[in-house]
Parts: structure tokens; C-alpha cells; sequence
């Protein structure tokens, strides 16, 4: 197959965009949860959102708004609910998302007639990804960046170390709470495309990868967007030319990406050194 | 506005810090001098971190007032907390230069980037506590005694007038407890700051301190000066658990 010739198709197209912008806002997700040991918690607002979207669906609604409605909401209850210290982070991430398996499930029994559309949330398909989806990506990579761009010395200081970050003045809650509604946001919009299940590895593996391979931020978020794109790009080309299913082609590049990373790692050579 | 030269340079007035319907720090009346070092001594869950977090204003308080005097607007003081260390990831993609310049974000305020003014402070400071040749190493590859350094650069670079340090030896050897105090005490008196520092290093009370204050579930079971605080029975009293104290050149020491 003519991989250039690809390009012609315009479903391609938008899926090789559609593949880029989730690259990049997934794999910025990731690193805050890399950083911040919270890599279940994508897991979590993806579960989240599938269940909102079918909850949409249910009430004969957009699922995107259930979506974010159920992403952000999640969000917001696992930080406080984890920052109380009644119960540790991991406890506050585990009961939500076991609640929002269970709305998710109720809601596929609610729904009427073919569950295709609900299960295509959890799947998702880059390949019938629709031009909305695609803005809709683009502006949550954008708005991404932007942030980075803007607030880079809060967020380092937050997601290298909310301790220190809090004694020395910044409102850490605060940047940490913004950190997991981007991530709810993110989520959201890969919802479509990636889907629900898969979004999950794309907002990890990238970023545990770059980690391996940087102790400088900036590199860490520059890497990380770019094992996140090469993973969906390379995904896609791999899924047409060998008719494999888009989705775990992605997934299964940005694992092998994760492999490659973690066995070349200078940091694995210095703990080498040091023990 | 300079404040009186007799004016404290901490006052808590009525103190009262409530969490889940229980008084955690219940303080009548606190005063501390400029340039006094107070050290904070007590059980594990007496009050001594958050009577820090209450002169650092990270606590909402249930009644009462704290004024800091001092340099800042209005004659306001600034206050650092040099807050007690954790283990952190060796991985972690942030430098000890860059950590420490952490201390300046939140008065640069935001979309503001750190400049060279910022960079240049924090290698000084960096120099002053020992551990300018680190600025380039991952925060988490340092040693226990070096992260604790660079925690101590980074609360000087808010350019404090009253310095918090809760318990700024704890998971040390004996040899980089003796660095830090050390530092700490040149630090105070170069500096001029007054300074609390919470810690359970009793030895080093009276090298230090000015006074020392005892708190009990919260409240202030003693405060007195440094060479009267090694009392066995006093301590005893404190930690429900019997002291020895003996005299070696001059100096009292406290044997457990």
C-alpha cells in the first residue's frame, strides 16, 4: 500500500490529526501523572467519561457533554476526597472509579436497542473520527501547550514536588486541582477517537517513557509529546498497512516506544553506579 | 513603614487551630524578639508543625492573631518554611538549582518567568549553605544532609525575616546533623533572622537557642531559655519517658 498515498483519503487525514493532538494533550496528562504518582487516575476519568457519555446517552443527550460533565466532576471529588486524608489518594481514585464502572454498566443496561454507539465510546475509532472531533482535539492540545507555556515554573514546582511547592508559597491545591480538570478535558476529547479503554496507555506510556530518559522538565514534556504523537502516527500507518485495528496498533507502538525507552535509560545506568 | 525596634518580631495572641472538632494548637500568648532563636520541642502529634504552618499563614485559624513584624510591605515580616524533608524519587526531572529557585515563584507571582536576578540569588545561596557545586544535580540524587541544604537556600530566597525549620534533621547521620545545625546556626546569625526551628535534636537546644518551648497536645507546657530547658524532669514530664542529663565542657547533654 501506497502509505503517501493515504493521505489522499480525508478520513485518513483526520485521523493523522486526530492522532497528533491526542498525542500531545494525552501525553502532557501523563507526565503530571507520572510525576505526581498518579497514573491510576487516568484509568479513572477515562472511566469517568465513558460513563458520562453513556449517561448522555441514556437522556438522549450529547455524550460529550456527559463526558466532560462526569470527567471534571470525578476530578473534583478525587482531589479533595484524597487531600482530607481520610482515605489515601489511591483509595479516593479506586472508589471513584469503581463507582463509575458501575454507572457505566447500568447505563449499557438503560440503553435501548444497539449498543454499538456506547460501545464505540469505550473503543473508540480514529479512523471515523468527524472534523468536530478533530477541532475539538486541536483546541485541547493548543489550550494545552498554552498553559504549559504560561504557567511552566508553577506546574514544575507543583508536579515535582506539591510539598515544597506549598511551603514555599504557591497555591498548590489549587495548581494540582487545575492539573486533574486538564486531565478530565483531555480525556474527554480523546473520548471519541481513542476511546475510553486505550486513552488510558496513551496518556502513560508516553510520558513513563520520557521520564527514563530526562531529569530536565521542558525535555521531559517535549519527549513525551513526541513518543506520544510517533506512537499514534505510527499506529495508524502500521494499522492501514497491515489492516490491524487503528486503536491497538497505537496502543501496542506506545508500549514497544516504553520497551525501548526504559532499556536505553541513562537514569538505569546511574542506579547502576550508585548501588 | 520600619516596625519598633522593641516590637516582636512574631506575636500569637489567643491561637486556636481546630481540625475535625479538636483543638490541635491552643497558644494564650507567644512572643518572639527579633533575632531569637526559639527551638520547638514535644511528642510526635503535640502541635509543633502546625504551630509552624500558623506563623507561615498556611493554617486558617479557629480564634485568634498572628502578627510577623518586619522588612516586607507595610512593615509586614516575610516568612520561609523550610518544611520537613521526604524521600524523593532519584528520577525526578528537576535540578537543585531549579528547586531551589522554586522559593522565588510564588512573590514573582504568575506568567512571570524567574530572570537571571533570580538565578544569580539562588547560586549564592546555594554557595552559603555548601552546595553551590550541586546546582546542577537532580534534587533526588542528593544526599539526605544536601536536599536539606538546598531546602534551607530555598526558603532564604524569600528573603525571610523569620526562618521556619521543622525538624531539619530528622532521617540524617550523625555527621550531616552536625553540618546542618552547624549551618543553621551560622545562617541565623549572619543573617540576622529570627528563627523557629522544630526538631528533637534536645542536645542541640542550648548551642542554638535562645529558648526552648514545650508543647503538650497543643499547648505550651513550658517555655524558658536554652540552658534551663535540659531539665531531666522537665523533659521527662514533656516525653513521658525518663531522662538522663549530664554536664560535659560546660554543656549540658542529654543521654536517653
Amino acid at each position: 500500500m501506497d502509505l503517501l498515498g493515504l493521505l489522499d483519503h480525508a478520513f485518513m487525514r483526520h485521523a493523522l490529526l486526530a492522532g497528533a493532538f491526542a498525542g500531545v494533550c494525552c501525553s502532557l496528562a501523563g507526565v503530571f501523572a507520572v510525576l505526581m504518582r498518579l497514573t491510576f487516575i487516568g484509568v479513572c476519568l477515562a472511566h469517568a467519561a465513558f460513563a458520562g457519555g453513556l449517561l448522555a446517552m441514556v437522556f438522549g443527550l450529547d455524550p460529550l457533554v456527559g463526558a466532560l460533565a462526569l470527567s471534571l466532576g470525578s476530578a473534583a471529588v478525587i482531589g479533595p476526597m484524597a487531600d482530607r486524608g481520610d482515605v489515601s489518594p489511591d483509595t479516593a481514585v479506586g472508589i471513584v472509579f469503581s463507582a463509575m464502572l458501575g454507572v457505566a454498566i447500568l447505563c449499557i443496561g438503560l440503553l435501548p436497542g444497539s449498543r454499538a454507539e456506547a460501545l464505540g465510546l469505550f473503543w473508540g475509532n480514529i479512523l471515523t473520527v468527524s472534523a468536530r472531533d478533530v477541532w475539538l482535539l486541536g483546541g485541547t492540545a493548543l489550550a494545552a501547550l498554552a498553559a504549559l507555556g504560561l504557567f511552566f515554573k508553577e506546574i514544575q514546582a507543583v508536579a515535582c514536588h506539591r510539598e515544597i511547592a506549598a511551603a514555599a508559597g504557591l497555591p498548590a491545591t489549587a495548581i494540582f486541582y487545575g492539573i486533574l480538570c486538564f486531565t478530565g478535558v483531555t480525556v474527554t476529547a480523546c473520548l471519541p477517537s481513542v476511546g475510553g479503554l486505550l486513552v488510558y496507555s496513551l496518556i502513560i506510556n508516553p510520558a513513563a517513557a520520557a521520564y527514563q530518559l530526562t531529569y530536565n522538565l521542558r525535555r521531559m514534556f517535549l519527549l513525551a509529546a513526541a513518543l506520544g504523537v510517533a506512537s499514534c502516527e505510527a499506529g495508524l500507518l502500521l494499522a492501514a498497512r497491515f489492516d490491524l485495528p487503528a486503536g491497538a496498533s497505537i496502543v501496542l507502538v506506545s508500549s514497544a516506544l516504553f520497551v525501548v525507552c526504559a532499556t536505553l535509560s541513562p537514569k538505569r545506568r546511574d542506579r547502576a553506579v550508585r548501588t | 513603614m520600619t516596625p519598633a525596634a522593641d516590637s516582636p518580631a512574631v506575636a500569637l495572641t489567643d491561637v486556636r487551630v481546630v481540625r475535625q472538632g479538636r483543638a490541635v494548637l491552643d497558644i494564650p500568648r507567644l512572643e518572639l524578639a527579633r533575632g531569637e532563636f526559639l527551638g520547638v520541642i514535644g511528642p510526635n502529634g503535640s502541635g509543633k508543625s502546625t504551630l509552624l504552618a500558623v506563623v507561615a499563614g498556611r493554617l486558617r485559624l479557629a480564634a485568634g492573631r498572628v502578627a510577623v513584624r518586619g522588612s516586607g510591605r507595610g512593615g509586614r515580616g516575610r516568612v520561609a518554611l523550610a518544611a520537613q524533608m521526604t524521600a524523593l524519587d532519584p528520577r525526578l526531572p528537576i535540578s537543585v538549582l531549579e528547586s531551589v529557585m522554586v522559593g522565588a515563584y510564588a512573590e514573582l507571582g504568575l506568567l512571570r518567568r524567574p530572570g537571571p536576578e533570580v538565578r544569580a540569588r539562588a547560586r549564592e545561596l546555594l554557595a552559603l549553605v555548601g552546595v553551590a557545586h550541586l546546582e546542577n544535580r537532580p534534587i533526588g540524587r542528593c544526599s539526605g544532609g544536601e536536599a536539606q541544604r538546598a531546602a534551607i537556600a530555598r526558603a532564604l530566597l524569600r528573603r525571610p525575616d523569620v526562618l521556619l525549620l521543622d525538624e531539619p534533621t530528622s532521617a540524617l547521620d550523625w555527621r550531616a546533623r552536625r553540618e546542618i545545625l552547624e549551618c543553621i546556626g551560622e545562617i541565623h546569625a549572619r543573617l540576622g533572622l529570627t528563627t523557629l526551628m522544630v526538631t528533637h535534636e534536645l542536645n542541640a537546644l542550648p548551642v542554638l537557642c535562645g529558648r526552648v518551648l514545650a508543647l503538650r497536645d497543643g499547648r505550651p507546657a513550658w517555655l524558658r531559655p536554652a540552658r534551663e530547658a535540659l531539665d531531666p524532669q522537665r523533659l521527662a514530664a514533656t516525653f513521658d519517658v525518663p531522662f538522663t542529663v549530664l554536664a560535659h565542657r560546660d554543656r549540658p547533654v542529654v543521654l536517653f
